[in-house]
């Protein structure tokens, strides 16, 4: 049953959050909003549309360890591997942070909860969840997913960049949430959608809500719906995105395309990545670790004596844009996009995957 | 969890035998180190594993040995790039690091009653040995077979020692061709890219499982050979090679439209590929 | 304890601040330089053996004079690997800028007596011998430095990012600056392995590490001149650290 909280009640959850796990909400970074650590109340942003990166980088590191090694003659002795510790954005081994005071966290995975996770992510990561289960589990992902408490919120303000209208995947949510806070302007909606979620809210005496109360969260959704400007006609859109490669939009996009993955880096829903091996300058102590690909580079494609299947900057971007809203579907039974906007808003040279799909609509 | 349970560390295994098969490729004979591993372990022809050269990292790799021994696999690999090359570097009794088999193989259960037309072109041979020795041991259970094979020259040609048996099994038809011959090399068969070997082929569509595999131009032209034949997109059968880093459907490197090749493939019916944006053109 | 591998350092025309970089090396100078036994290093030792084989040669600086093709060319004939350490062994970097005017207009600006000066054109190492790996940088990149010196070690092909600044930076998680404020950052064409240094500081990349592979110059240079910039300022941006590089032809070209 849906519960009510005023302000001070709600300050008094977050606060403990904050004290009894590693609490990931929206903070200030410069001009916008991103995720952070906060360590105090104070630190945490309200009045954001959505954050600068999606939470994936929570679960799928930017760059991470997958096993070390120590190697003597005859002998291999794989020496760690996971559970890994939590990463912050900006974590390096050692020397990439130069000029930055960053803190990589050490040791086991340990309960975090994420505030403030806008419904168009929640799916996100709900998609990414099944891409790091399906056939193989993925324990890197898996161990730091599955010790995350997402604690969502309803959508009240949209961007000129939102479209997940379109996809049904915002600005409210049904699912995949541990807790779920809706604005209802002088008090709070809260729901609970798992065990964790209300365990969290039934330590608190909170009151339920009333039928007007629920109303009053549909009046809410209904007047945030009426924001949205930008739209994706998603009908048969599995189809439209292949049916024309040859169509003149795609290379007007393509003479603008950087091949810079600034894209595929912002999309909550973009799982690639390399693997490759480091040294010590003592030769014996090897690992193997995994840093975020893009197959908007170059050599993402690219096999043994220089063959590469999208040499083509065209190419290239019809892989992002035709995965995202055609492939991933057989592949998933997920389109691979949220509407989340970010992929537009963060191109340096404005390329629109909305306008594309208009474009081969014929619209 | 266990480092056994993670899917991304592998298992370490054994240099048994290193045999040269031409200037830049040789096959590696590998036993797991974990005898247990070893018993458990079988696979299907035209599977690959990932190999883990320590120190200097790891590549997908197709199996070319016979799926029916469990004692040892083996690998028949071209130095092409840093792995390879550190692989090369290595000698027997030393070790490196295995995990695998991923993908699907070749179509030997659809080929069963049926003639077997296999075209190959230079290292794309070893994926396609596990179904040579599997139909030569397995005789009665397929009907004609006949392999066209190409290389550059004589000297890049794969298992020439294993081609006066296989010339000898019942029913059996090779036919070998080379881009060039160099000065001082004999050869006796046709000269041109494999495809000129289609006007010698005795295949016919009827009853026929197709298996191809080698470099990409060379399977467009195959295709395009056989299709112009009659053959349908249901009984072409290709091997594809992309980038793959894991192996496990996970880092996404090797997807061609809604295909991960490393699990969906490697090995592909044509039907399944062809409307495939990115494949086409192949047509 | 098998014998350390031969290490040697040389400097053509540069500032000496890849060097320094390598002496000045935050937290592993030690471990870098103990691990190889170093041969040639006019920097930082005081005896130097010249004209002997290694297994690792670093060079600092681009040719700008004929005897320097003869040295370079008998430093590759005694080494295993050659990398160049830094943007003007790459690509001649700053020292480019003189090679579109007549080198004796730009000998009388710098001297009074020229008869000893016999300078040519800045030209990168890798045009004159063949290199293994290029570190690119203004100055070289430590990390870069740092995956070279460990992959020479052992032989490995060291892991050199050939795509954009950009995807480190997003790595970082930083803001956009060139979207969010317009900054004229050069990010999205410039080769990565520097863990985006300016910007995480706040400011645009400079192009200090030359082009990516299959950077799209032009349609960076018209974001930047949507964004205010002018023509002469575009064609310094996309040359200052690259010379005239073919990838930019087409920007340098226009201005």
């Amino acid at each position: 049953m849906p519960k009510i909280m005023d302000e001070k009640e709600l300050q008094s959850l977050l606060g403990l959050l904050i004290k009894e796990y590693r609490f990931i909400g929206p903070v200030r970074k410069d001009l916008e909003t991103g995720f952070g650590e906060i360590k105090s109340l104070k630190e945490l942003v309200k009045d954001y549309t959505n954050t600068i990166e999606p939470p994936k980088y929570l679960f799928l590191t930017p760059q991470e360890t997958l096993f070390s090694y120590e190697m003597k003659k005859e002998e291999i002795t794989i020496t760690k591997t996971e559970e890994q510790g939590h990463a912050a954005l900006g974590d390096r081994p050692s020397l990439w942070s130069e000029g930055i005071a960053v803190e990589p966290l050490q040791g086991k995975a340990i309960q975090q909860v994420i505030f403030g996770v806008r419904p168009c992510d929640v799916h996100g990561i709900r998609m990414m969840d099944k891409v790091f289960k399906e056939d193989f589990d993925d324990t890197y992902y898996q161990s730091k997913r599955n010790k995350t408490i997402i604690f969502s919120v309803t959508c009240t303000s949209v961007s000129d960049y939102c479209f997940c209208q379109s996809w049904g995947t915002g600005p409210s949510l049904k699912d995949g949430f541990d807790l779920l806070l809706t604005d209802l302007g002088d008090r709070y909606l809260i729901e609970t959608g798992s065990k964790e979620g209300n365990e969290i809210i039934g330590k608190m005496r909170l009151r339920d809500a009333t039928p007007m109360e629920l109303k009053q969260k549909a009046a809410v959704i209904k007047a945030t719906e009426a924001k949205f400007t930008r739209k994706l006609n998603i009908k048969d859109i599995q189809q439209i995105m292949i049916s024309q490669p040859e169509h003149p939009t795609w290379k007007d996009k393509a003479d603008r395309c950087l091949s810079c993955g600034n894209c595929t880096s912002v999309c909550p829903t973009c799982y690639c990545f390399d693997v490759q091996e480091k040294g010590d300058y003592n030769p014996s102590n090897m690992e193997r670790y995994r840093l975020w690909d893009s197959c908007q580079l170059l050599e993402y494609s690219q096999v043994a004596l220089g063959g590469n299947f999208r040499r083509e900057r065209i190419s290239r971007l019809k892989q992002f844009m035709m995965h995202k809203l055609s492939f991933s579907y057989p592949q998933y039974g997920d389109f691979h996009c949220v509407g989340c906007g970010r992929c537009i808003k963060w191109c340096p040279t404005s390329i629109d995957l909305t306008e594309v799909a208009k474009d081969l609509r014929g619209e | 969890m266990s480092v056994r349970n993670n899917a991304y560390v592998p298992e370490m295994a054994t240099i048994e035998k290193i045999e040269r098969e031409t200037n830049d490729v040789n096959t590696y004979t590998l036993t797991f180190k974990d005898k247990a591993k070893q018993k458990d372990y079988s696979f299907a022809g035209g599977q690959f594993n990932m190999l883990s050269i320590f120190g200097f990292g790891e590549a997908p790799i197709s199996i070319s040995s016979d799926p029916q021994d469990r004692n040892e696999i083996q690998h028949t690999v071209r130095k092409v790039g840093g792995v390879t090359e550190a692989l090369f570097n290595l000698k027997e009794g030393e070790v490196l690091g295995m995990r695998g088999p991923y993908g699907r193989g070749w179509p030997l259960k659809e080929a069963k009653g049926k003639n077997i037309l296999v075209v190959a072109g230079g290292i794309g041979l070893a994926p396609l040995r596990p179904v040579i020795t599997q139909v030569i041991k397995n005789r009665e259970e397929y009907d004609r077979f006949e392999l066209l094979y190409g290389a550059r020259t004589p000297g890049d040609m794969l298992f020439t020692d294993e081609f006066d048996h296989w010339q000898k099994v019942k029913n059996f038809r090779l036919l070998f061709s080379v881009d060039a011959v160099p000065k001082d090399q004999r050869w006796d068969h046709n000269v041109g890219v494999v495809t000129t070997l289609f006007d010698q082929m005795s295949s016919t569509p009827s009853r026929t499982i197709v298996m191809t595999c080698g470099p990409e131009i060379m399977m467009k032209f195959a295709l395009k050979a056989l299709l112009a034949r009659g053959f349908n997109s249901s009984q072409i059968f290709l091997s594809l090679e992309r980038r793959m880093e894991c192996g496990l459907k996970k880092c996404g490197h090797c997807q061609i439209g809604e295909k991960y090749v490393c699990s969906d493939g490697p090995v592909f019916p044509w039907a399944e590929i062809k409307d495939i944006p990115e494949i086409v053109g192949w047509k | 304890m098998a014998e350390k591998k031969k290490l040697g350092i040389f400097k053509l025309t540069s500032c000496a601040g890849c060097q320094m970089r390598l002496l000045y090396y935050q937290h592993r100078e030690l471990e870098a330089l103990t691990a190889y036994d170093i041969t040639y290093f006019k920097m930082g030792k005081r005896d130097n053996l010249e004209n002997i084989k290694v297994d690792v040669a670093l060079i600092e600086g681009c040719v700008t004079n004929s005897e320097q093709i003869d040295e370079l060319k008998r430093i590759r004939e005694n080494s295993t690997i050659l990398a160049t350490l830094g943007g003007c062994a790459t690509r001649s970097s700053l020292w480019g800028l003189k090679n579109n005017k007549p080198e004796k207009e730009i000998e009388e600006k710098a001297y009074k007596d020229l008869s000893t000066i016999h300078s040519i054109k800045a030209i990168p190492v890798n045009d004159v011998v063949k290199v293994d790996y290029l570190l690119p940088g203004c100055p070289v990149g430590e990390d870069e430095m740092t995956e070279f010196l460990q992959s020479a070690l052992v032989g490995r092909r060291p892991f050199i990012k050939p795509h954009s600044v950009c995807v480190e930076c997003k790595m970082k998680g930083n803001l956009c600056i060139l979207v969010a404020k317009k900054e004229p950052c050069m990010g999205p064409v410039t080769a990565a392995g520097c863990g985006a240094l300016c910007p995480t500081n706040g400011r645009p990349c400079y192009n200090c590490r030359g082009p990516m592979i299959a950077a799209n110059a032009p349609a960076l240079a018209k974001e930047f001149k949507k964004n205010g910039l002018s023509d002469e300022e575009i064609y310094l941006k996309f040359t200052a650290f690259s010379g005239l590089s073919k990838v930019y032809e087409e920007v340098t070209d226009r201005a």
